[in-house]
């Protein structure tokens, strides 16, 4: 009786795997199937026959992230190749009426938004009453907006919504500096530290923008100590210049002697050294063909620089 | 891309290795940006799998220094004014400390 049971569990057990490995590699097949038609839709020349053949793609429904390429290579044809705002403008908004993936709606948005065809005001009003929009739109408007010190009242209501809508730990810590970052643009320092200092504690690897903004906050609510030190952590983790001068101007407000700048050097620099993670050796196909092995000892200094080609 | 080319020519001959990882399976398009920008760096591919267990990039592009006992001095995402210059002093720094 057991001996059959297990049986019974083992082979629904196995059927489930089975059924998802076969799904796995279906929906993979579909998928590069798809990625074929894509890549050589984006080759026809003629433009308009390229964008035909790229909206016949929106209409076979594809999975919402292939769904989201298709519209930003119609997003590059109608706004680079054919420098046909208006008509990208309009095609967006309509598609975004029937539009049901939230990725495919963030896409289209932030083009609609890229191309400043429309009032920036009456644009954000939009955003705001939109439904399945990602949070890095909201964030990405919020904090364009603070960087141009414009608009901060509605930059705020727009980082609330990328906080509210925020998926992961580090997507979190990212709208929490874009908020910290305007409350701090807006002489808010109290709810800036707050937000700031809870993006800094979100994430496992720091941050060299939150830090920075942190070490303003600080300075600007007159903490001076913590500044000096988020400007030292932000030295561990590099030869940053602002945090290099913003150093050297309190250790001049200080009096910093020249014997203890040289201890607080050698200091960081130990500290770097032994808090620096070490990169396994690897191998990896190069593009002369053939393998690159990097193993230790590797050359006396290595830049690797990890990149898309766009 | 035509930074880390300046560079890897000034600190060549002073031990420096640049590797550039293209993570996007889009290995034409980079050579092609190579040859029109007479890019001679050492071009290696990672498919998403490669690039996430070896280095683990939370966004693009990342840059890494790594000195020679293949410590990770240096990582930074992303790319912004005045770059290549902390770049320079964070190389000068690891050859000028080796010696």
């Amino acid at each position: 009786m057991k001996v059959g049971f297990w049986i019974f569990i083992g082979v629904i057990v196995a059927g489930i795997v089975v059924g998802s490995v076969l799904k796995k590699s279906l929906d993979k097949g579909i998928s590069q199937a798809f990625e074929q038609k894509l890549a050589a839709a984006d080759k026809i020349e003629d433009l308009d026959a390229r964008l035909a053949a790229l909206k016949r793609l929106i209409a076979e429904d594809p999975p919402d992230d292939l769904k989201r390429r298709v519209y930003r290579k119609i997003a590059a044809t109608m706004l680079s190749a054919k420098a046909d705002t208006s008509g990208f403008v309009r095609f967006a908004w309509d598609a975004l009426q029937s539009e049901r993936g939230a990725g495919s709606r963030s896409e289209l948005f932030y083009f609609i938004y890229s191309t400043r065809f429309e009032d920036e005001n009456e644009i954000v009003t939009k955003l705001l009453e939109l439904d399945r929009i990602q949070w890095w739109v909201y964030n990405y408007i919020a904090y364009e907006f603070f960087e141009r010190g414009e608009n901060l009242e509605v930059a705020l209501r727009v980082a609330e919504k990328a906080i509210e809508l925020s998926e992961s730990k580090t997507d979190s810590a990212m709208c929490l500096d874009t908020r910290g970052a305007i409350y701090l643009r807006m002489g808010l320092y109290s709810n800036a530290l707050s937000d700031l200092e809870k993006a800094v504690a979100l994430l496992d690897e720091p941050d060299v923008e939150i830090l920075k903004h942190l070490a303003e906050a600080y300075i600007r609510s007159g903490n001076k100590e913590k500044a000096f030190n988020t400007y030292r952590s932000i030295l561990l983790l590099g030869e940053y210049d602002f945090a290099r001068s913003a150093i050297d101007s309190l250790m001049d407000l200080q009096g910093v002697s020249p014997a203890e700048r040289d201890q607080f050097e050698r200091e960081l620099w130990e500290e770097r050294i032994s808090s620096a993670k070490t990169i396994k050796p690897f191998t990896l196909r190069s593009a002369e063909g053939g393998d690159y092995e990097f193993k230790l000892p590797t050359p006396e200094v290595t830049l690797i620089a990890l990149m898309s080609p766009t | 891309m035509p930074h880390l080319q300046k560079i890897y020519e000034e600190y060549d001959a002073r031990g420096l290795e640049i590797i550039v990882v293209d993570v996007t399976e889009r290995i034409e398009l980079t050579k092609k940006i190579f040859d029109e920008r007479a890019i001679s760096l050492k071009l290696l591919l990672a498919n998403p799998d490669e690039s996430r267990s070896i280095f683990n990039p939370t966004a693009l592009p990342t840059t890494l220094i790594i000195d020679r006992g293949g410590r990770v001095i240096f990582r930074h995402i992303g790319f912004y004014k005045g770059m290549e210059e902390a770049l320079r002093r964070e190389i000068e720094a690891l050859i000028y400390r080796a010696i």
